[in-house]
């Protein structure tokens, strides 16, 4: 059910990009609401979601917006939430997406199901690293026991892994972007950077491999509501926006040439955020693991898609 | 169900469901499954004999105007019967792959002889080639040669085509061909049928590494065709050659991945072989699910295209994409089964080795056939991301 058309699409778009510009203290969700945001999720929570994490990625905004996603998907009485996402590394018991200031329960996957913390027996430092501006927090330390909670992280992982990957093709995007307009400024031997077959093949590359995962997302949320494939697509869209992301920075920083490794330029943004997200719920490689292990253990290779099924 | 039934034209669920069943539980389309044919000739005639088949019982009728044969409905017919072709353990007719890319251009520029001649082709009885690449003009397609000159009512083709694809049992070649000055480029190129059997046609397999004759040269010595054997206007070659390539990139694209999912499943059990004997080497399992995403993503962005094609809007510039994901997914389907069978694949000689070393070396035309990746990504760059013209100052 798609209820927006392409003019009012664009116009969401641009209303998102201002909320993402807008650098006041007025927080996120507030913002959102002005909007009536709300109402466009409800109408069409692919495009909705879609849309929003693409311009998050694009932006290079850090928020905690992932954890309403995650929370809603996995029991909408969840939301107010925060989530506690598996760091996978040995530094850590866990990731947080921001600060954690008015939140009072930290949502916990642990092996025995759900758990809920109260938030301030987390002690948290920054994440920092490869990614300095991001808002992202590391738990460090024990976690207490906390409450028991009913219901089923796979789902809110698929959820997350979607929005991920929109998030992901954002910061792509806008990273293509950038290269584009250095390639047609610069110039070099007398003509731009952009007339050069060798940059101009290595930027097509790049785009093909967007509109590849852009595509693969938009399967997953076609099988969103169907138990059996929710999460197996969902986790073949996150590793191909993952993949997507890795083949899209070699090539934009290759073709800034010594501007995409300077402070100077934003391209290294892209690259820093891109690998953030791209570990988050799951790095590409480890993804494409985990599914070449399900099929060889007896899970169908499923097409997923099926031409004759429009579904909404 | 009745593979007549008018329903299926409006409901392609139950066409869907229609076709699956018969494809599963008809006895007489074993003969098709689980075979490797030794020549490319031996194998286009057989699988011509399941269009037959299925032509008789309708569901090959789908997709195309009652006026060619047809029973009605739209492309995703069609895409949907490929797919459960493929699914069902049945090739795809390698004449297809050509009726794809020739028929709707037919279909829209000359009905008239998509109404004297598709039928056939849909009952299996006759395919066509594909004339456009000259030993001079391969990527440079509107740099070619041959010429078609006017003669009183009818038209005198001269000239020689390569790398025609099936050109080695074709029946008809539809060609584009030069009708204005030499140096006209695109403008004064005209897209013409010509008959196998018109006198001065002369075709010569070529045959591809691996022994394959997939493709031909094709000679024409002063052959006259009829007037009437012009697809679209004089000199308006271009206009259908660009219509013809939306299908040639996206449905082609479409049955490719509907064959690669079914070899996706082949290696999951030539490595589970693997696993109960030598183990699987390192890397693999990642690999595999890479190929298999990558089939997945295949499908997904091609279902779009195709539904966008069947609804009768035009695909632009960006079927490039398709064209750039089908032939990954080609390259690195088959390099995987080539690297999981090992020795198998270099020396094997039982009915699937063969099939996979055969099919090896065509994969590696996923690169090249349809215009090349590199012209795919020229593409990209000139009409979707609008980067400055290349060698330009």
């Amino acid at each position: 059910m798609t209820v927006l058309d392409i003019d009012a699409r664009a116009a969401v778009a641009q209303s998102l990009r201002d909320v993402f510009a807008d650098d006041s203290p007025c927080d996120l969700p507030a913002r959102l609401d002005r909007l009536g945001w709300s109402e466009v999720v409800q109408a069409d929570p692919a495009m909705a979601t879609t849309m929003l994490f693409n311009e998050q990625g694009g932006a290079l905004a850090s928020t905690r917006l992932l954890d309403d996603v995650v929370t809603n998907a996995i029991d909408p009485a969840l939301t107010g939430h925060a989530v506690l996402y598996p760091s996978y590394s040995s530094v850590g018991s866990g990731l947080v997406l921001g600060p954690l200031s008015g939140v009072e329960h930290v949502l916990v996957p642990a092996r025995d199901g759900l758990r809920a913390i109260p938030a301030s027996t987390l002690s948290l430092r920054p994440f920092g690293g490869f990614d300095p501006a991001s808002a992202w927090q590391i738990a460090v330390g024990d976690l207490p026991e906390g409450d028991k909670v009913e219901g089923d992280w796979r789902t809110g992982q698929a959820a997350g892994r979607r929005a991920i990957a929109a998030e992901l093709l954002g910061v792509c995007r806008a990273a293509l972007d950038l290269a584009i307009q250095h390639t047609t400024a610069r110039r070099q031997y007398g003509r731009p950077l952009g007339s050069f077959q060798a940059v101009r093949h290595q930027l097509a590359e790049a785009y093909a491999e967007v509109e590849a995962a852009a595509a693969a997302l938009a399967a997953a949320w076609s099988v969103a509501d169907d138990p059996t494939l929710a999460q197996w697509g969902a986790r073949t869209a996150k590793a191909r926006a993952g993949q997507a992301q890795a083949v899209v920075l070699r090539r934009t920083v290759q073709v800034l040439g010594a501007m995409g490794l300077t402070e100077e330029s934003p391209m290294h943004r892209f690259v820093e955020r891109g690998a953030a997200l791209d570990h988050l719920l799951g790095n590409h490689g480890a993804l494409f693991e985990q599914i070449g292990r399900d099929l060889l253990t007896g899970s169908a290779a499923h097409p997923v898609v099926q031409i004759w099924e429009d579904r909404p | 169900m009745d593979g007549f039934a008018a329903e299926l034209g409006s409901d392609l669920r139950a066409y869907a469901a229609g076709v699956r069943s018969f494809l599963r539980t008809n006895p007489a389309l074993d003969q098709w499954r689980a075979v490797h044919h030794e020549t490319t000739a031996e194998r286009i005639h057989h699988e011509a004999r399941l269009l037959g088949l299925l032509y008789d019982a309708g569901w090959n009728r789908w997709g195309w105007p009652e006026t060619v044969g047809g029973l009605g409905g739209e492309l995703v017919h069609r895409a949907t019967l490929y797919d459960e072709l493929a699914a069902a353990g049945l090739p795809i007719p390698q004449s297809t792959l050509m009726l794809e890319t020739l028929g709707p251009a037919m279909v829209r520029f000359a009905p008239h002889l998509a109404e004297r001649h598709l039928p056939a082709y849909l009952r299996g009885e006759e395919w066509w080639g594909q004339g456009f690449s000259e030993p001079e003009a391969g990527s440079d397609l509107a740099g070619l040669r041959t010429r078609a000159r006017r003669d009183g009512e009818d038209w005198v083709v001269s000239g020689q085509k390569l790398w025609t694809s099936h050109g080695e049992t074709a029946h008809r070649f539809v060609c584009l061909v030069r009708t204005g000055a030499p140096e006209s480029r695109h403008k004064g190129l005209s897209m013409v049928l010509v008959d196998r059997e018109s006198a001065g046609v002369t075709a010569r397999p070529v045959a591809i590494a691996g022994g394959r004759n997939e493709l031909a040269e094709v000679f024409f010595d002063d052959v006259r065709i009829p007037g009437d054997h012009l697809i679209g206007e004089p000199d308006g070659g271009w206009a259908v050659a660009m219509y013809l390539l939306q299908f040639e990139r996206s449905v082609y694209g479409w049955q490719c991945a509907a064959v690669a999912l079914a070899r996706v499943r082949d290696l999951v059990v030539a490595a589970a072989d693997l696993a109960a004997t030598s183990g699987i080497p390192d890397g693999l399992t990642r690999r595999l699910g890479e190929v298999y995403s990558d089939v997945v993503t295949l499908r997904a962005r091609s279902t779009e295209t195709v539904r966008r094609l069947s609804a009768g809007q035009s695909v632009g510039p960006e079927a490039s994409v398709d064209k750039v994901l089908l032939a990954s997914v080609e390259t690195g389907l088959y390099d995987l089964g080539r690297e999981l069978l090992g020795g198998g694949f270099l020396a094997g000689t039982d009915r699937d080795e063969r099939a996979w070393r055969d099919e090896w070396w065509y994969s590696r035309s996923a690169t090249i056939l349809g215009g090349s990746s590199e012209i795919q990504r020229t593409i990209l760059a000139d009409h979707v991301l609008g980067l400055p013209k290349e060698g330009g100052a």
